[in-house]
């Protein structure tokens, strides 16, 4: 999904000297650039080497990215940077595919002065990636920018929306789901908890399920994804979920509509069980201020059902509101752009690379 | 949400924050840890919960004070320091949620493929008893026993090596991330000092329990084909991964089938518990991982019992007990799922 946005609003005021501020949400799934020049991209969090010789003539590129590496994968050696959102030890790879993606995503907002403008960029990760490599991400994004801020992605989210006090966002993302309660500072390690469930993890458990009901279907984890993110849904069906797939060579529409279910349901246990636990951490006055605010982000807030879901698993101690974020593609993104554009002079030349 | 006046001021301090915790990691300084200082702890009603936090506090730096600055996390004790209450109220109303059954096959955490390593092999010998046995025969006898019963239970199993042959703990490790395993279990044999010292102890990853652990670590790691520098490295961005839970879980499984079925055979053999070690092998694989030192070579009782196919068999059996045990446990309760939260 190489998806592009245009937003109207072009007429953000640049500073003097050009500087190009951009907000960056490096996904493990989907990575996303909301720029002060008013442009927004997606793309899929894919870079891909073609895998030889052979593949590099077909392909005749050196370099493929997004949706565009996932549909030539067979020929490709295949990165996500930040699978399980970390960048994975040891992988040299993972580290120049990290650097390919967000020159990428930065040459899309600036196709032209990329070399001559400069660039402040604020960049949101996983928190999972914040607490175990922070100093690794810098040095893998050194170069990239002249002005790099990271921070952890749903505290850009926070930003973005204002919700800085007494609120919780729950950010399910692919590979993690991000918890962190603001309480009107930075949030520290204590007031974030990152799970490996989330999109890839319901993508699997699809997968195993299909593959149990109908083991003469064919189909990949990718089309089980695209299934996920047309007819997910917790709680009851809101309609039968058919797809169709290659049966012994056949079209056939097959229901999955159980399947769906239940792998949707099994990220529900662990991320109630991590928000009530989050919400005993927060001192007991503000407890009923952060229960009404909670904030559910990132792909798998739109799993259909789950925000009431959520509500009625609150109600036993005591109830609260759970929001869900519509179009939440470019939430990180304008969050981290709110940031890089509230930061002071002073400060990004303090966080110069 | 946050509205009105309130929100510039708040939105400056959050942003000073974040500047200042970027700044932190350019200059490799930790972050202020937990800041304890600005939380209010005053107003924390309950005294139990204070107390179990400052417990938990203290235990944690000086368990962690041996270890780099930069390596340094919050530790799960940390998290551990769930007030009591709050916990009761966890398991009092159970949310139907939580005790939905689901089949371990559906479970992302389930157990399909077990790594199985017998330890040393090649010019390795690893340890050796008195009459000359050693270990990276035994290891290798053990492994294949294992493998069979894996398979005849219904999961795979893939070995990192079949024959005596020297493999680097880095092509161990290797082997078991590009097969994807599911848990990496590795068989070795332990020698202690003085000789009449025995037991059963099984490892998982983290900062040593002491010096005499670092020892042994050493001596297992002495053939990793990795550098002091890569060894610091690594363990820095292992050292809070969620894996660790699941590998104590894996390790007290095992433990506890080694020393109940072991017990049988050898009455007088010693639990010398699960531990924590820096060994490589733990390092570098990239799923739940454990070193079971299935028995003590250098004390002459169990080596005499190591002699036998049977004891053999034994030991083979109680490990893929302990295995079963944790698959079909690996559904998360709200205890122990706290752990992985990786906080």
């Amino acid at each position: 999904m190489a998806a592009e946005k245009q937003s109207g609003g072009a007429a953000e005021k640049q500073p003097g000297n050009e500087v190009l501020t951009v907000g960056i949400d490096l996904g493990t799934s989907r990575s996303a650039i909301s720029s002060s020049n008013g442009k927004q991209f997606v793309v899929d969090s894919f870079v891909g080497w073609p895998a030889d010789l052979v593949a590099r003539k077909v392909l005749q590129r050196d370099l493929l990215i997004g949706r565009e590496a996932l549909d030539n994968r067979t020929m490709l050696d295949l990165h996500r940077p930040l699978e399980r959102g970390v960048l994975k030890e040891g992988s040299e790879k993972d580290v120049e595919a990290a650097r390919e993606l967000l020159r990428h995503l930065l040459s899309l907002v600036n196709p032209k002065n990329s070399k001559t403008q400069p660039v402040r960029a604020v960049v949101g990760v996983p928190a999972a990636a914040m607490r175990t490599n922070k100093q690794d991400l810098r040095n893998a994004l050194k170069g990239m920018v002249d002005s790099l801020m990271i921070v952890s992605e749903p505290f850009a989210v926070a930003y973005g929306l204002n919700a800085l006090l007494h609120t919780m966002i729950i950010d399910i993302g692919a590979g993690t789901t991000d918890f962190c309660v603001m309480k009107g500072r930075y949030p520290t390690d204590d007031d974030q908890r990152s799970l490996t469930a989330g999109g890839d993890s319901i993508d699997t458990q699809l997968m195993r399920l299909i593959q149990t009901r109908y083991p003469t279907a064919s189909f990949t984890v990718f089309m089980v994804r695209e299934w996920k993110e047309r007819y997910s849904f917790v709680g009851d069906a809101p309609e039968p979920v058919i797809v169709t797939v290659p049966v012994n060579g056949v079209p056939t529409r097959i229901d999955v509509t159980d399947e769906m279910r239940t792998a949707c349901e099994s990220i529900v246990a662990p991320i109630v069980e991590t928000m009530l636990d989050l919400l005993l951490h927060v001192e007991p006055e503000f407890q009923e201020h952060v229960r009404k605010g909670v904030i559910l982000a990132g792909g798998g807030g739109q799993i259909r059902n789950l925000g009431p879901t959520l509500e009625r698993a609150l109600e036993r101690v005591g109830g609260g509101k759970v929001k869900v974020i519509e179009g939440p593609v470019f939430v990180g993104s304008d969050g981290g752009l709110a940031l890089a554009k509230d930061a002071q002079d002073s400060d990004w030349d303090r966080l110069s690379n | 949400m946050t509205s009105g006046k309130s929100l510039e001021p708040l939105k400056a301090r959050v942003l000073k924050d974040a500047v200042t915790s970027n700044l932190d990691a350019i200059h490799g300084r930790l972050p202020e840890p937990l800041r304890p200082v600005r939380r209010r702890l005053h107003q924390w009603s309950r005294p139990a919960p204070r107390l179990a936090f400052s417990v938990a506090v203290v235990i944690a730096s000086a368990g962690l004070a041996r270890w780099p600055a930069s390596a340094r996390a919050v530790p799960d004790s940390a998290v551990a320091a769930v007030p009591g209450n709050a916990q009761a109220a966890l398991n009092a109303a159970p949310d139907p949620f939580l005790s939905q059954q689901v089949h371990p096959n559906v479970l992302a955490l389930s157990v399909r493929r077990v790594i199985v390593d017998a330890g040393h092999g090649g010019d390795n010998l690893g340890t050796s008893s008195a009459d000359g046995v050693n270990e990276k025969d035994v290891t290798l006898d053990i492994a294949e026993r294992v493998r069979q019963l894996i398979v005849q239970r219904g999961f795979e199993a893939v070995m990192t090596r079949t024959e005596d042959e020297t493999r680097s703990l880095q092509q161990r490790a290797a082997t078991a991330n590009r097969r994807h395993g599911d848990i990496f279990v590795s068989i070795h044999l332990n020698s202690l000092r003085p000789s009449s010292a025995r037991g059963i102890e099984t490892y998982y990853l983290g900062p040593s329990d002491g010096p005499e652990f670092d020892a042994i670590a050493a001596a297992e790691n002495r053939h990793s084909g990795y550098s002091l520098g890569d060894i610091r490295s690594l363990l820095e961005k292992i050292y809070t991964d969620a894996r660790r839970d699941e590998s104590r879980r894996l390790a007290e499984s095992v433990q506890r089938a080694l020393v109940l079925n072991l017990r049988k055979t050898a009455p007088a053999i010693r639990d010398r518990g699960v531990k924590m070690a820096p060994f490589m092998v733990l390092v570098a694989t990239e799923m739940p991982a454990i070193v079971a030192e299935v028995s003590c070579l250098s004390n002459e009782d169990e080596a005499r019992h190591l002699n036998t196919a049977e004891y053999r068999q034994t030991i083979a059996e109680a490990l893929v007990s302990g295995i079963q045990t944790f698959a079909y446990g690996s559904r998360v309760s709200a205890t122990e799922r706290r752990g992985t939260n990786g906080s």
